[in-house]
This record gives structure tokens, sequence and C-alpha cells, in this order.
């Protein structure tokens, strides 16, 4: 039996692809025992202890007459046939090599495009671009990409209200579409861009000028049986009268004229009634099913004809999904239960605590929240009350925390929970709060695993509140699929693990929480 | 619809910054300050680390990985390997780190210094606290054979396989635990000695094992003795890492420090508080699935240093 070794000097593999590595040459062809192991002396002791001969080699260099290795060289030390050890470390050498860098094992790589022209010139076919530069330097970027014959996402934000007028309009010259500034979510053709997530493919089209609004919906619609055949952002500004609803008629023509969309979905806050006029009346022109909810406008008032009015996210998706299987539209479900075996409230615990990491999230509580009590908000709805600190809750409370007075300086909340779950430790703290409501947000862009974030910080809450002598009862939903990076079934059982309520939609978690603080106060 | 894209698969775009900007969620509290300049020493997958030439060690990484004391991680997943190269120059400032030119760079500013959860100390025996042990136990039985880690099986007493890795240390821990019983620097460091770079991987396991085994034993030490104890064998190990990999080096100096990673951390801090099992069971499995078995490993240090009988009485007394 002969032993055979290399030295790879600074190496560095991680365990995973050493334990590969040994493993896929202890299974070659007269190949007995098979080691790659970091040079420490221990390693060393141990190889030699294992019968594999390394005499000629020595730790650190000490003796200049042998080869030297080092806690940080790699060894591969291979025992069995003299004949196939050298093939044997050949085959050790070409498979990191192989499973290396390219500029480590001498691959020229290709400098990476520096600019859309650039990224243009590799890839000819490319016909959207997405931008997400600081702000400034948004618009010059995004009207460069329409000179070059590309549609845009752009989602940067802080560009103008002039700006993105300007870009929508030089778009619409050209035939393009801008979705932005600020758009953080689409679906096309099947990808997901920025955050959005892993729907099913079917019939249903959508335009939306809400990032949340536009990934419930589309969410929804996956979990009732449905597919998206687009879902098109565009920006939340696209409907102010300045813009015109530029973006969002675009997406509606090419929905239209799109034979894969059987049914269109708008969404959107109200807009004024010049521009809601323009869109209603295009969309009844289309001759396709158009769902159409302004979050807050009077649902009865849109339907007719082809238009069907919706009063939250979730009646639209099901609408949409009954027209797209040629059903009669189901009527909206507002009557939520209890569940059982939740907490009794102490007395004095009576107020909502609302901490939204999705902007229509907290538009749409807000909006249901008001149909039975004073509401305090960052969210301006209706007759919402504004917050004298946005830091501290007063009331029923509901609060959007990707308002850019909580993400300046860090991220989004839905990529970050530090801000939330600080907040829930605030909350807790007050013997006047009843129920906390959440969102948690999966898909592309948001946090890689919320449960193991928002679980620790609720089992914290819960004994908090119960060593007070109070109940804590949180309810909430999560806008995400099984398809999602993060799965949708494992989020909701770590979950659920902490005694919080999942209900299906946002609308429904409003509810429930209405419900039970209605039950409480009766 | 004039929207078709060159690409049929689903791309998982950063949001935040151009393609090479994101923002660090944290700076773990050992990671040094100020503008230095440094190299890329080793890239993998999730993870990459860069050798300063002030000679400290940082480690960036995805948001999948578990913060460490001397890491900043990053919001989002990063490939690594597909975008740096060992060598690449690194700058280092208070508001970024910069890799190459322009290749990547990490926005520091909304990034939150982080610290362990753990301090010498918290644990208190008490029913809960008992409990929460075993649980832990049982579960990593569930994941020994998994692992593949040899001092899991041999500290948990399980079938273990006729490794020459698994001889020595079923030959090395029963002495370990009566050297540390009783206190015995000289022998302990010696035993220890012994597991320092041992073993597969690019931190040894003998190195998770003895880090896991620090955690332990910071977590449990209250009296002055236990205090002197783990003052020694954290000075004592310092002068051993010359002997493993600068990568496990680096892990080691932050446990000499009593900086255990976050995954740990929060693992030693769940079994002091007694938490719900639920929770005891998603920090397991956090835990076991760090790298290959060193994850496992470090469980096994611990489980070694918090015998389930108490601070007194051990399995191989």
């Amino acid at each position: 039996m002969a032993t055979l070794h290399a030295v790879i000097p600074r190496e560095y593999r991680d365990s995973v692809a050493l334990m590969q590595l040994s493993a896929a040459l202890a299974k070659l062809p007269g190949i007995s025992q098979a080691s790659a192991v970091m040079g420490t002396e221990n390693n060393l002791s141990l190889l030699r202890q294992a019968g594999m001969n390394i005499g000629g080699l020595d730790i650190g260099g000490l003796n200049n007459d042998k080869v030297s290795v080092g806690p940080n060289d790699l060894l591969i030390v291979v025992q069995g046939d003299e004949s196939a050890l050298p093939g044997a470390l050949a085959d050790a050498k070409a498979r990191l090599s192989a499973v290396g860098l390219p500029a480590q094992t001498g691959d020229v790589r290709r400098m990476a495009p520096r600019s859309i022209a650039m990224a243009l010139a590799e890839n000819a076919d490319a016909n959207l671009a997405l931008i997400s530069t600081p702000g400034e330097y948004a618009a010059a970027e995004a009207l460069k990409t329409l000179n070059l014959g590309l549609n845009v996402m752009l989602f940067s934000n802080n560009v103008s209200v002039p700006e993105e007028a300007m870009l929508k309009r030089v778009a619409r010259d050209k035939g393009l579409i801008v979705m932005g500034p600020d758009c953080g979510t689409a679906i096309i053709n099947g990808i997901p861009l920025a955050f959005a997530n892993v729907v099913r493919r079917g019939s249903i089209g959508a335009v939306g000028a809400s990032g949340t609004g536009l990934q419930e919906v589309t969410v929804l619609v996956d979990q009732l049986g449905g597919g998206i055949s687009q879902a098109i952002g565009t920006g939340g500004h696209d409907l102010r009268n300045e813009v015109g609803g530029i973006s969002m008629l675009t997406g509606l023509e090419y929905l239209t004229d799109d034979p894969d969309t059987k049914v269109i979905t708008l969404i959107s806050k109200p807009p004024s009634k010049e521009i809601a006029d323009q869109i209603l009346g295009k969309a009844r022109s289309s001759g396709k099913p158009v769902v159409v909810i302004f979050l807050g406008a009077d649902a009865r008032s849109l339907t007719g004809d082809n238009i069907f009015g919706a009063v939250t996210l979730e009646d639209a998706a099901r609408l949409a999904v009954d027209l797209a299987a040629d059903r009669k539209p189901s009527p909206a479900s507002e009557i939520v239960a209890i569940p059982p075996g939740i907490p009794r409230l102490a007395s004095g615990q009576k107020f909502v605590r609302g901490l939204f990491s999705g902007g229509t999230f907290c538009f749409q509580a807000t909006m249901l929240l008001q149909e039975s009590m004073n509401v305090h908000s960052n969210t301006k709805v209706g007759g919402s009350l504004a917050l004298n600190d946005m830091f501290k809750s007063e009331g029923h409370t509901v609060v959007d925390l990707g308002d850019d007075v909580f993400t300046r300086g860090r991220p989004h909340p839905m990529i970050d929970y530090r801000l939330r779950i600080e907040r829930i430790a605030q909350e807790v703290q007050d013997p006047e709060m009843a129920v906390l409501l959440l969102d948690v947000v999966l898909g592309f862009g948001s946090h890689a695993n919320p449960a193991a974030e928002l679980a620790p910080a609720l089992i914290a809450a819960r004994k908090t509140t119960e060593n007070n002598g109070r109940a804590f009862i949180c309810v909430g939903h999560i806008c995400g699929t099984q398809g999602d990076p993060q799965g949708l079934a494992s989020q909701a059982e770590a979950l659920r693990g902490t005694g919080m309520i999942l209900t299906d939609s946002n609308a429904q978690a409003v509810r429930l929480a209405r419900h039970i603080i209605g039950q409480a106060t009766a | 619809m004039s929207l078709a894209l060159a690409t049929e698969h689903p791309v998982k775009l950063p949001v935040i910054g151009s393609h090479r900007e994101l923002w660090a969620q944290t700076i773990g509290c050992r990671v040094p300050r100020g503008s230095q300049s440094g190299r890329v020493d080793a890239v993998f997958e999730h993870a990459c680390n860069v050798a300063l030439y002030s000679g400290e060690l940082v480690v960036v990484l995805g948001c999948r990985a578990g913060k460490v004391a001397h890491g900043i991680r990053l919001t989002h997943d990063y490939r690594f390997d597909q975008g740096l190269r060992r060598g690449m120059p690194v700058r280092l400032g208070p508001d970024r780190i910069a890799f190459g030119n322009g290749h990547l760079t990490g926005l520091l500013s909304a990034a939150r210094i982080w610290t362990p959860a753990l301090s010498p100390g918290m644990f208190e025996w008490s029913d809960h606290s008992r409990s929460a042990l075993s649980q832990v136990r049982d579960l990593l039985r569930d994941y020994a054979a998994s692992s593949g880690s040899e001092f899991l099986a041999v500290v948990l007493d399980l079938n273990r396989s006729e490794t020459l890795l698994a001889a020595m240390v079923l030959g090395v821990l029963p002495r370990l635990a009566m050297a540390s019983r009783s206190h015995d620097c000289n022998e302990t460091l010696s035993l220890l000695s012994q597991l320092i770079g041992l073993g597969p991987g690019l931190t040894p396991a003998g190195d998770d094992f003895i880090i896991g085994w620090l955690a332990g034993l910071a977590l449990s030490a209250k009296a002055p003795a236990q205090l002197s104890f783990l003052q020694a064998m954290c000075a004592g190990i310092e002068n051993l890492t010359q002997a493993t990999t600068s990568v496990s080096r680096a892990h080691l100096h932050d446990a000499c420090a009593k900086m255990f990673s976050e995954r740990l951390s929060d693992l030693c801090v769940a079994i002091s508080k007694g938490e719900p099992t639920a929770m005891l069971e998603s920090l397991v499995a956090a835990q076991v699935a760090v790298g290959a078995s060193s994850g496992a490993d470090a469980a096994a240090g611990l489980m070694f240093a918090l015998p389930p009988c108490g601070p007194i009485e051990s399995e191989f007394a």
C-alpha cells in the first residue's frame, strides 16, 4: 500500500467541499483511503496514525530539506495502489479547479458591464432595464435607457414628480413603459422583479400603483387557485394629476392586447375624478373583465358593464379568480370568526396596535379599522388621526414602518426587522395594548427568514405581557406563497408556534383584530 | 405584450443600490474600526474572509449566515464566489467595505453593532433550564448521525464510527472532563492542544468543539474559581491558536474574548432561560446547520461543558 500527497498552499475550501472531495477520492479505483484536510499539526499526526505515510512533510517549514505545510495549506493525501495515486491527486486538483474561482484557476473573466449601453451590447435581446441608483441619478439613467429603446423598471425613489411625468411622456411617445419610480414589485413573464413573490402563471393580469397591494393580490390569486399573466407596477405617484396615470393606462393597454390575459385587475389608492374617468373609460373599452380596487373608494360606484369594484385587496383577488374561471363573482366576506382559545383581555386592554412593513397593508388596515373606531396613523386615510409622535402609539394606532421617517439610513422593514422588533417591545409595555397587528412579507427581496427574527421577539413580548397579568394577542397575515424562497408553510408554522394568529389576508387580520376589540369592549 | 425578457429563469435581484452595492445589516463588535486595508484571503459561496494588513481577519457574510463577532453581515445573500477572488484589495472604512475596483461595496452606515447575547455566568440551574438542556441533548441526538460529528457522537455516547478521529476524541474527552472539573489548567490545556486544528474542515472539528466548550464554561462560570479557570483557559487557548487555520483562529480569538457566534450564543441563552420547545428546536437546527459539522461539533462542546445532571456531576465522573 503506497501513499502520495500534495500540498496546495493557502487554499481554502469550506468544510463541505473538503469532505466531498475526500469522499470522492476514496471512491476512485485503486484508492483505499483519501483525506483532504488543512495542514495542522494535529491533522498530520492523525494522518500518520492512520498509516498514511506523509514522512516528507514538515510543519511550518522548520526543516528546509522537507516539503513544508502549514495550517493554512490544504493537504491532500491518497493511499492505495501505487499506480492509481498520481491519477487520484490529479483528479483532486481538477476537482478543486472545477469548483474554484475563475480568477484562481487562471480563467480570464470578462469585465462586467458598467453601463446600460454596455449591458445591452452584450445582450441585444433585452428590452427591460431595472434601475436602482440613488434618486438623484435615477431620472438621467432612466432617460438614457428609454433612448436606448428599453422599458424601464425604476426601483429608485426620490425622483421628483415633474421628472416622473417627463420620463413617462417620453416612454409613451416611444411605445415603452416606465414602471416607477419607487416601483417595488413586478412580475414580467413569470419573472419576479425586486420585491415579488413566486406565483403560478395564469390568465389574470394586474397593474398596480401600490407595491404591497400588488403583491397581496398576486399572492391571493395564487392561493385561490388562479395565476398571474403579468403584474405591472407603476409607482405610487402615477395616478397623480401631474403624471396622469400614464403607466397605468399603458399597462392596461398591454394587458388588453395580451392574449394570455383574460381578466385585468387595477390596484391603486383613489385617484382624482379626472384620472379615474380616463382609466375607467379605457378599462371599459378593453372588452375584458376588469376588477378595480381604488382603496377607500366606494366600490359600488365603480361597478358597471365589465368593471367590478372591490373593497379590499382580498376581494379584488377573489373577484379576479372567479371571473377568470367563468364563475359568478362570490360576495365579499366580511365576517371573521374569533378562533377558540384566545386569552381573555385584561381590563384596560383596549387598543389595536398595527405595525406594518407594507404601506398598502397599513393603508387598508387604517381604512377598515376606521369603520368602527378612531385610528391614529402616519398614513392619511379619510378621517384618520395624525400621530403626535410617530415613534409612540396613542389609542388605536396603525403605523407604516416603511415611512421615510423610519427608513432613513436603514433598510426597509421588509428586510430589516430591527425597528419592528424594538417597537413590539415598546408596545407591550403599554397596559392599554390589546391586539398587536402585523404583516409578514415573503418573496424575493424580503428578509430571508422573517420568522427567525419575529418569533423570539413575539415570545419575549408574550412573556412580558403575561408577567404583567395581561393577555398577549397577536394577529397577522403572511403575504407569501409556498414557492417563495422563505417557504410559506415553514414561516407560518414558526410564527404559529409563538401563539400568533395567522389569517389568510391583511383584510381578514384587520377585521379579526377589530372583532376581538369589539367583543372585549361590548 | 412587448415586455418579453431575454431570460426565462427567475432572477433574484439585489434591491438596494447598484448591483454591487449592498447594505450591511450588522457589524460584529470585534470588527476593527477606522480605515484599514487588506486583501481577500478566501472566498466561499456565502462568505468571504478579508485579511487586514494589521493582522486581523474580518469575515463578510450573506444574510443567511449567522453573525459572528469578527464579521459583517449583509442584508442580502450574495454569491461571493462569483463576484470576488482571492488577493483582491479591500478597503475598510467607517462607512463602507470596498472590494477590488467596485466589485462589491458593503455599505456600513445603517448597520448596527452586533454583540452576542451570551454573557458569562448567566446560566442558572432551574427546572426550566434543566428541562431545556435535556431537550437540546435529545434534539442533538437526532442530528448526530447526519451531522457526521465524531465529537457529538462521543459526548452523547452514541454509536461511534471506528475512525481514528473518533478514537482520539474518545481518548481525550474523559480526561478533559476530569481535568477541567478539577480546574487543572496545565492538564486541561495539554489535552486541548491535542484537539486544536484536529479534524476535517476549514475550521477543524477540534476547534469547533473547543469553542462550544468555552461557551459552556462561560455560561456557567459564577464562582471565583470557575471564573479564574475560564480566564486561564482563554489565555491558554490564545497561545495554541497558531496551530490551526487562520479562519479558525479568528473564531477562537472571538471565543477567548467570550464573543461567541450568534447561533451558539442564542442557543446558550435559550437553554439558560428555559425557552419553549419550538424555539429550542429552531435554534438547535440553526446551530447544527453551520458548516459541514462545525455547528454540531460546537454543540458537542457546549453539551460537554454543561453535563445533564448539573455542574458538579458529569457523565465522565
